[in-house]
């Protein structure tokens, strides 16, 4: 009945081995063999005798020297045989490996070899090819029925640019310092206009946008939006990092500096889960009622039950059914509400013991947060001194250097109702429509499963997939909102205004109207079937038992990161804008949000109780009265501000709010934001500070005659023939 | 929306002592231990007298809607509590009954489950207060001539709540460790409407003796 606490630790991404697992799908475990043979009959061609292994560092460079020249040739059979070689040495080598860590190991070495071989701008070469391959395209169009035998060089390609994207993105503690200064090599390659003058990211937007419009339906997915994802974390920065530069920036501009690390308090934090109390109450009267019969059938609950408010905090799907009026249990008075019958008529759990007195559920010396005041002058004067100084000043350093504004900005609303189509089509709740986009398609096998094992396995890897593709998309829209944000307030909204338009809102509600409990703890895994498992160890024989009991996780590591990335997505959407908390309002959120408070983990319920609490002024006194335990742990777990009457203010009527003239004033000062700063014809007293050294200094510049002709004699005078009193520098200020 | 108050809140016909009574088993007793506090170092029967310069219909005013939210939430705590099989009448144990009349549905006094009854209650004050006739927001607006008498009807209602719960739901308020906070805003309740003499002593006779020793 009572969950226990999730051990859940949030951050950037999973473990690395999961991250790395879940590149593969189960369909494509074949090719890891398929590698290993590529690989093997090319590599004993011209080394005998000797492993991988077992080369010098040298001599492995020459190989890779090799393969880098073999894939120039224009049979593309041939070059993909290359380039599974390739993929074999950027998995590990794993034949030659004996353990998982082993070959993890081998991994890393053999991915910064390549990276220092030019692999990967090869690698992007060929991608680039196969992008604008019109042929593959029309063809894929074309065929009634895509598997991923359509995909096979993409996704190649696209796993070792991944492998390495990932390996050298990931600091480790034996890193050699030739591999930290590749890594700060590799991101700003990554961030520079790497193909054809766009920036790696935006080569992989494109991808997206050409399959979500139909033209490309060949195109795994699911790849991209991983690497797309792990390439803008690593260029731009991840939750960390988002941390000290928003503390830099306070500094830079004189604010105090912030209450707390959010990051820090979250993790401190402990999930609401029903008071021991109720527990105590419900022992009791099942004591008093045993052995006491009474022939009253049980009263079944009218409308009124819609005031009463269901634990928010329980698991308890069952009660959903009010059928049995056989059960005699009975009427005492003060006797537990029907809604929570399941608790008395099965057969009695073990009495929990009652906790001592200071395990009772005690409310906190202190609250988490430090309550904060806005009040909306000074909010206002920030703002507009943001765009006169972190404009001015700042530059849009992280940003400019990812993607420019000015080339980002049209595509974005593109880019964003793209990422949205793929969050709908992998959502648990949607149903395959035959003319949306199939994000299945680098999954399913040349051949439809014929036994009923065959079934189960290929179900599991497919809601896997899906699983994952809503990991990425999440991650994703949340860094950059989180970048864009910090950068500047402007381009958030741009892009937060787009994200609503495209109704972003209802299907974040959307995607969590459905059995959150059950989304948490799926088990959509095969463990032997992972990478690395798979190739280091003896592949056992899979049955449908061992299917079907999956993994012994309490929860799905990558289900609960995205559900908690989806609620940080519609808080930052909804946070301030009275018109889309109308919103939230309006598509009667709070009783799907309630109940995912069923999870017991505190960050996801924190998120949740701040999308409920924005809401609770328009949702009337008896929804308040009604949702107690629900208005307790808003009190208990989220900041407090000082003006805001969530508790008490009652705006029902606010009704008639006029969405249209919010959203309207907002995008005319999103507009005129980026007319004055990224339209041709600038007024110059908007133009930014140019503040990139190489462009400063490429300028030219005309200096004046008499400059030219006295600059030598004003430099001989001013500061070769000036002495330099070093002393002063010993000297106290 | 007139109505006539008189009518509509005769006393001996929503408010019912029993002559004869069985004396309440004992989980109607548990209120009379009450005794926790919240030690906020106010003198609550000082707080609530009308400060110099203040506008009595103002002061009263704020602390009427001040009181129906916290009375609110309070029962809010314990209505998961306050069932249809629990609590099938209005009532403070086995003594006192309450019933409902509002003229509009209910003409006459009308027997209800606890849980209607506070709906019911909550819902017409909140009507009450949002019409700006009775409680005007906008400053110039006068108060209505019957103004008290609106919110002495609304305060005597309003400690019914305090009766039903305290005599039914008492062992809930303690479980939640909620005793302190409930017997601090009664104190702070008991203190204003002797203050202003809002509520007759009949209708605070279910509370008595735990009012006589907290409240001193």
């Amino acid at each position: 009945m009572e969950s226990p606490n999730l051990e859940f630790e949030y951050g950037d991404t999973d473990t690395p081995t999961a991250e790395l697992s879940e590149l593969y799908s189960y369909t494509e475990e074949p090719e890891f063999g398929l590698n290993r043979d590529y690989f093997e009959e090319d590599f004993k061609g011209h080394v005998n005798d000797r492993r991988w292994r077992e080369l010098g560092v040298e001599e492995q460079r020459a190989y890779i020297m090799r393969l880098l020249d073999a894939l120039e040739v224009t049979d593309r059979d041939k070059r993909l045989k290359v380039a599974r070689a390739i993929l074999y040495l950027a998995q590990g080598v794993f034949d030659e490996c004996d353990t998982e860590m082993d070959t993890l190991h081998c991994s890393r070495h053999n991915i910064f070899l390549l990276y220092e071989m030019g692999v990967f701008t090869a690698l992007l070469e060929l991608l680039s090819m196969e992008i604008e391959n019109n042929q593959a395209c029309s063809s894929a169009v074309r065929k009634p029925a895509i598997s991923l035998a359509d995909s096979t060089e993409l996704r190649v390609l696209l796993s070792i640019m991944y492998l390495m994207v990932e390996a050298i993105r990931v600091e480790m503690e034996d890193d050699k310092p030739e591999w930290k200064s590749s890594r700060e090599t590799f991101k700003t390659e990554l961030a520079s206009p790497l193909c054809n003058g766009e920036p790696f990211a935006l080569l992989l937007f494109t991808m997206v946008t050409k399959f979500c419009s139909m033209n490309a339906p060949h195109f795994p997915m699911k790849k991209v939006l991983l690497l797309l994802w792990k390439t803008v974390l690593f260029t731009l920065g991840g939750f960390e990092e988002l941390q000290q530069m928003k503390v830099a920036a306070r500094e830079r501009i004189s604010l105090p500096p912030l209450p707390e690390d959010s990051i820090k308090v979250v993790r401190s934090m402990r999930a609401a889960s029903p008071p021991a109390s109720a527990m105590e109450l419900i022992e009791q009267q099942q004591q008093q009622k045993r052995g006491r019969r009474s022939r009253r059938p049980l009263v079944k609950q009218d409308s009124l039950d819609t005031y009463n408010e269901r634990d928010p905090f329980k698991n308890d799907d069952s009660r959903d059914e009010e059928e049995d009026a056989d059960d005699a249990d009975n009427g005492l008075e003060g006797e537990v509400d029907p809604l929570d019958r399941d608790v008395i008529i099965q057969p009695p759990p073990p009495p929990a013991p009652l906790r001592p007195p200071t395990e009772r559920v005690c409310f906190p010396k202190g609250l988490p947060w430090a309550p904060k005041v806005r009040e909306k002058d000074i909010e206002h004067f920030l703002e507009t001194s943001r765009n006169k100084f972190i404009d001015m000043l700042l530059g849009e350093c992280g940003i400019y250097y990812f993607m420019p504004w000015a080339v980002w900005k049209p595509c974005v609303l593109v880019f964003q109702i793209a990422l949205l189509k793929l969050l709908l089509a992998a959502a648990p709740t949607s149903k395959a429509k035959t003319d949306s986009i199939n994000i299945l398609a680098d999954v399913l096998p040349e051949e439809m499963p014929v036994t009923v094992l065959q079934s189960m396995k290929l179900g599991i890897d497919v809601n896997r997939h899906k699983e994952i593709i809503v990991k990425a998309i999440s991650a994703l829209l949340l860094l950059l909102l989180k970048h864009f944000k910090l950068n500047h307030i402007y381009q958030f909204e741009y892009v937060s205004q787009h994200l609503v338009f495209a109704n972003c809102i209802p299907l974040i509600l959307k995607f969590f109207n459905q059995n959150i409990m059950s989304y948490i703890s799926s088990k959509n895994s095969i463990c032997v079937l992972d990478f690395p498992h798979c190739v280091v160890h003896e592949m056992p024989e899979l049955t449908a038992e061992s299917l079907e009991a999956g993994d012994s996780n309490q929860f799905c590591w990558r289900n609960l990161f995205s559900c908690i990335n989806l609620l940080r997505i519609l808080n930052k959407l909804t946070k301030w804008k009275h018109s889309r908390t109308m919103m939230l309002v309006v598509f009667k959120s709070a009783p799907i949000l309630k109940r995912a408070l069923k999870v017991k983990q505190a960050m996801m319920q924190l998120y949740v109780l701040k999308l409920l609490k924005i809401q609770t002024k328009y949702l009337g006194r008896q929804w308040r009265k009604s949702n107690m335990k629900t208005m307790s742990a808003i009190y208990q777990k989220v900041r407090h501000r000082l003006n805001d009457d969530w508790a008490y203010g009652n705006d029902i009527d606010a009704r008639p709010w006029d969405f249209q003239a919010e959203e309207c004033a907002l995008r005319e000062s999103i507009e005129k934001f980026n007319a004055r700063r990224y339209d041709k014809n600038q007024n110059s007293e908007f133009v930014p500070v140019d503040n990139c050294l190489q462009s400063v200094l490429g300028q030219r510049v005309d200096l004046p005659e008499d400059f030219h002709y006295s600059y030598e004699m004003w430099l001989e005078r001013e500061v070769f023939s000036q002495p330099i009193q070093w002393e002063g520098l010993l000297q106290a200020q | 929306m007139a109505l006539c108050l008189g009518q509509v809140f005769s006393k001996d016909k929503t408010f019912r002592p029993r002559k004869r009574f069985e004396p309440g088993t004992q989980r109607f007793e548990l209120y009379k231990k009450a005794q926790a506090s919240l030690k906020s170092g106010l003198d609550l029967r000082k707080v609530v007298q009308l400060p110099e310069g203040e506008n009595i219909n103002d002061w009263i005013a704020v602390h009427v809607v001040d009181f129906f939210n916290r009375i609110n939430l309070i029962y809010g705590t314990v209505s998961e509590f306050c069932t249809e099989r629990s609590c099938p009448i209005m009532s403070g144990g086995q003594r006192y009954e309450y019933r409902w009349q509002d003229g509009d549905l209910y003409k006459k006094p009308t027997k209800l489950p606890a849980l209607k009854y506070m709906n019911l209650l909550m819902d017409w004050i909140e009507a009450l207060i949002n019409d700006e006739d009775t409680f005007p927001t906008r400053v110039g607006v006068p108060f209505p001539k019957n103004f008290q008498q609106v919110c002495k009807k609304i305060l005597t209602r309003l400690f019914r709540v305090f009766v039903h719960v305290y005599i039914h739901h008492f062992d809930s308020i303690c479980n939640m460790g909620a005793e302190a906070h409930i017997n601090t805003c009664y104190k702070h309740y008991y203190y204003f409407i002797s203050e202003f003499s809002f509520i007759d002593h009949s209708e605070l006779e279910p509370l008595k003796a735990m009012t006589e020793r907290i409240c001193n």
